[in-house]
């Protein structure tokens, strides 16, 4: 199981925690470590009336982070094309540059405009995009002990990736986040989890395509 | 230090100071270290191999079963 930090108790029944220890509260009782990180993450303020958001850093650290060893793994069952794309997203998104058109990639990843990034809808974008903006979401609404619904995010988001195969029009790239949305929202009202945090919109959907910019 | 680490730190003080507005200085080094920590764990996720086969390829059920 992938961590990080020390494993807290977890909040999910019928999923296995190794070495469990409890987090003391916070001084206010009720906010945790965890949560103060997600709450950083999800926040919109921007220090020093900047141009950049805690979502864009966090996505361009991963984006950096992202060892270009590991680009030679497969992706296990995903389509020969949809490896190729996403091995092409890890080691080309290093350079911050995008394949097809050399600009500089990594402002676009958040917050421009959709109508911009035509040239950058493609398949890996997308993908980093909604595997992060998930994965962040995921964290707001299952505390740090997320693992496997996070990583079964990722899935579905990689799945909706795959619907963009080929594709670069604005419907289809609305139609495939849309689905990662309303696969989180199942998979979020099936879960036997009690959110440790209240997820800050009803719909994992509505949120997902405003924060990429989709929600016109 | 590396570009890609210098370029990782620079994101990680624009963290830092959102930390350090919203929580004040005590209680930023623990969310910094946090934030780290899942950082690490997102690039992870990233980097492994996703079994597409461990669930089934849809597993929301059509809409009229769900309103059922």
């Amino acid at each position: 199981m992938l961590t990080y930090g020390p494993t807290r108790r977890s909040s999910c029944s019928g999923r296995s925690q190794s070495n469990p220890t409890p987090v003391s509260p916070s001084p206010s009782g009720t906010i945790t470590r965890a949560s103060d990180a997600w709450s950083v993450m999800s926040s919109r303020h921007i220090p020093h009336g900047g141009t950049t958001s805690p979502h864009r850093c966090m996505a361009t650290i991963v984006s950096i982070s992202v060892s270009p060893s590991a680009a030679a793994r497969p992706i296990a069952t995903a389509s020969a094309e949809t490896n190729r794309r996403l091995q092409m997203h890890r080691t080309g998104h290093h350079s911050g540059s995008c394949p097809q058109c050399t600009t500089d990639l990594l402002p676009a990843l958040f917050g421009a405009p959709s109508d911009d990034l035509a040239c950058h809808r493609s398949e890996q974008t997308i993908a980093l995009r909604v595997m992060t903006l998930l994965s962040v979401r995921a964290g707001q609404s299952f505390g740090r002990d997320s693992e496997p619904q996070r990583k079964g995010t990722l899935q579905h988001a990689c799945r909706a990736a795959t619907m963009l195969r080929g594709a670069r029009s604005s419907l289809t790239h609305r139609k495939a986040l849309r689905h990662a949305g309303r696969l989180w929202d199942e998979r979020a009202r099936r879960s036997s989890c009690t959110p440790l945090t209240a997820p800050p919109s009803p719909s994992h959907t509505r949120a997902l395509l405003q924060w990429t910019g989709d929600d016109r | 230090m590396s570009s890609h680490q210098s370029s990782r730190e620079h994101w990680f003080a624009i963290l830092e100071s959102s930390a350090r507005l919203r929580y004040g200085p005590e209680r930023t080094t623990a969310i910094t270290d946090e934030l780290r920590g899942m950082a690490d764990a997102l690039a992870r996720l990233l980097v492994e191999p996703l079994d597409f086969a461990d669930e089934p390829p849809f597993d929301l059920l059509p809409e009229r079963q769900v309103r059922a």
